[in-house]
């Protein structure tokens, strides 16, 4: 999906990014660095148990940020056996009603029924982010119309 | 529900996923978990253990629902844990959501599933979900 579908620039997504940035480096007492910084330690370290993965933080305190609710998620980290693969697999739901934000179900041949309940994408850089962000939001909002 | 009316539940929906079925001196799911609980190994197919628990619920209550699972792992290993989402395409209700203290609500539950007991206990546990729902 185009960004020009949403509500909202992606200026916006950058800025609630960015935003969402500054919110852990004080809530962590952290020196200040930018998000590029920190990417590119992320790049190399991604796959050390012991680096602190602030990815999903950042992707759904922006997305919340945009929404204008708070809501809740759960974050897989996807892993193959080499280890982890960059990719991300959001499941969100409203907590007011407890719906599933994040539902799709599609059928490739008419019988078969194909139930998925999160959304995916890899972050492997700041487009990365930008990109699951707004994929997120495209599901969401349309979650929430249709609700 | 009987016990063993889950427990065949169980390996039956094993059978299928791991091909078992097909094979002349099938590995039960009861076997697979000693083996799986025993290493823990990395190359493990681990995922056909919550697949197992979700398609056994889906076979006793006759219905179809969404998942989404995750095998947690430690620096080396499966740790035996296993996440779970559960909704219900129909309503689109997350059945595993519970609410919290604050304004949000836990969207997981986790269970520990190294025993076929582990997995009987999985799968009560969402029937009784279902029924809730």
């Amino acid at each position: 999906m185009q960004l020009e579908q949403l509500p909202y620039t992606e200026e916006q997504i950058k800025q609630a990014i960015e935003e969402a940035w500054q919110e852990l480096l004080q809530e962590a007492d952290a020196e200040d660095y930018s998000l590029e910084e920190y990417l590119e330690h992320y790049r190399k370290y991604w796959d050390d148990p012991d680096f602190p993965n602030d990815i999903p933080e950042i992707i759904m305190r922006a997305v919340e940020e945009i929404v204008g609710r708070p809501l809740s998620w759960y974050c897989e980290l996807v892993r193959d056996p080499a280890g982890f693969t960059g990719e991300y697999s959001f499941v969100v739901v409203d907590p007011k009603t407890q719906k599933c934000l994040t539902y799709r179900e599609y059928t490739s041949d008419g019988v078969n029924v194909h139930r998925f309940i999160h959304v995916a994408g890899t972050v492997v850089d700041y487009e990365g982010i930008v990109r699951l962000v707004t994929k997120l939001l495209n599901q969401i909002q349309s979650a929430l119309a249709d609700a | 529900m009987e016990r063993e009316k889950i427990i065949a539940a169980l390996e039956t929906a094993f059978a299928e996923i791991s091909g078992a079925e097909y094979e002349d001196e099938p590995e039960t799911f009861a076997e697979f978990l000693e083996s799986f609980k025993k290493f823990r190994d990395p190359d493990f197919p681990v995922y056909w253990i919550p697949w197992t628990v979700e398609e056994a619920v889906e076979a006793l209550t006759g219905r179809k629902f969404g998942w989404h699972e995750d095998a947690f792992k430690d620096e080396w290993n499966y740790t035996g844990e296993f996440g779970f989402i559960c909704v219900d395409p129909e309503t689109l209700r997350c059945l595993t959501a519970e609410r919290t203290d604050d304004e949000r609500c836990a969207v997981s539950v986790v269970f520990p599933i190294l025993e076929i007991e582990d997995a009987v206990q999985a799968v009560e546990y969402f029937l009784r979900l279902v029924q809730q729902a």
